[in-house]
């Protein structure tokens, strides 16, 4: 679109106003030559579009306008070209890595987790083992008429009893909520599907600590299977975290 | 009456595919092993028992371990609900309560 001029001559040359937005670019290629625009727009006056001039000498300005803006507008188009590509790579990029997300689905590994599970297994074996041991230990004691025996079993029933052991249960099932806590705030699918073996887990513990608070004491072949009950439950816990750190999804 | 806990091994999976069908498949890797861990909790009930050393309130709370235990990796499964995983653990459990009572004579099983 020509401008009607009355004014000195601009310094934007009126042949290359072909739209809007590479008028904008061309007055940024073309300000500084000022001898080839004064020739162009001597013819500028007319208000012709000099895209569709008819003298030779004009096509010959706009030849050298051409040629001479062709760094300028090569620089803008590769410019517009690079930033094009990048866009283009970054999408395809964030298309992809949602792909692989999307069909791996595979939560990722958290050792903090697994050295709880450790941890947690641990602390259970070693207090349900003080426990089979205490009742070993008083049925032992229970089975000899000896006055220091019948002493040594009064301590043991002590150490036995539900009152001495409240700190285990407590720490155990502290320890357990921290544990499916940690595991289950991992945001991926397959942690909801471990979340009923943790429950039950929980659960289990629950009721050693019921039984042992209802009679006081634990035999020690109902502590040993706990223990080897339990021990199951947390395998099966450990299973799943190697699974995930080896890099598999669970199923 | 000795127990022949091999049978009773094969009895309980069978009874466990019942429930489960088409989803033994699935979940057969990690119920596998919990079946035989329910087995042995069941020869050992049955030695403590001979020996005294179990009390009823004990021998329950073994069996809802047991049971709650089953019955919560089957559930991790997507392919197995808790209804499902429950009746699996029940119908595990009633095998292996049924051998206590008619080969250890375990009145409480």
């Amino acid at each position: 679109m020509v401008e009607a001029r009355t004014s000195p001559p601009s310094p934007f040359p009126v042949i290359l106003q072909c739209c809007a937005a590479k008028k904008h670019r061309r007055r940024l290629t073309l300000r500084k030559m000022p001898d080839l625009e004064q020739s162009v727009h001597r013819k500028a006056d007319t208000g012709t579009d000099r895209r569709h001039a008819t003298q030779p000498e004009t096509y010959a300005q706009i030849g050298k306008v051409a040629a001479t803006g062709w760094a300028g507008r090569s620089l803008n188009t590769l410019s517009r070209t690079t930033g094009r590509a990048l866009l283009l790579i970054g999408l395809i990029a964030a298309a992809t890595a949602m792909a692989a997300m999307l069909t791996a689905c595979a939560p990722t590994y958290d050792n903090v987790a697994d050295q709880m599970l450790v941890d947690t297994q641990k602390q259970a074996d070693d207090g349900l083992l003080k426990l089979e041991n205490l009742g070993n230990e008083t049925d032992s004691l229970k089975k000899s008429t000896n006055a220091a025996d019948k002493k040594a079993l009064t301590a043991a029933e002590a150490q036995a009893s539900y009152a001495s052991n409240v700190d285990f249960y407590s720490k155990l099932q502290s320890s357990m909520t921290a544990l499916d806590d940690r595991i289950t705030s991992n945001p991926d699918l397959s942690t909801q599907k471990i979340a009923p073996a943790l429950k039950a887990l929980e659960d289990n513990i629950d009721s050693v600590r019921q039984t042992h608070a209802t009679q006081n004491e634990l035999s020690p072949d109902f502590a040993k299977l706990t223990r080897q009950q339990m021990d199951q439950q947390f395998k099966a816990l450990t299973v799943y975290e190697l699974t995930i750190k080896n890099g598999s999804k669970p199923q | 009456m000795a127990i022949d806990w091999n049978q009773v091994g094969k009895d309980v999976e069978a009874a466990v595919i019942n429930v489960l069908k088409g989803s033994w498949g699935t979940v057969s890797t990690a119920a596998g092993p919990q079946i035989q861990a329910m087995i042995a909790i069941g020869q050992s009930i049955e030695q403590s028992n001979s020996q005294g050393r179990l009390t009823p309130l004990e021998y329950d709370t073994l069996k809802a371990m047991e049971k709650r235990a089953f019955a919560g990796i089957l559930h991790s499964y997507e392919a197995v609900g808790i209804v499902i995983a429950e009746q699996a653990a029940d119908a595990a459990w009633n095998v292996i309560s049924q051998a206590l009572i008619k080969g250890a004579g375990i009145a409480f099983a």
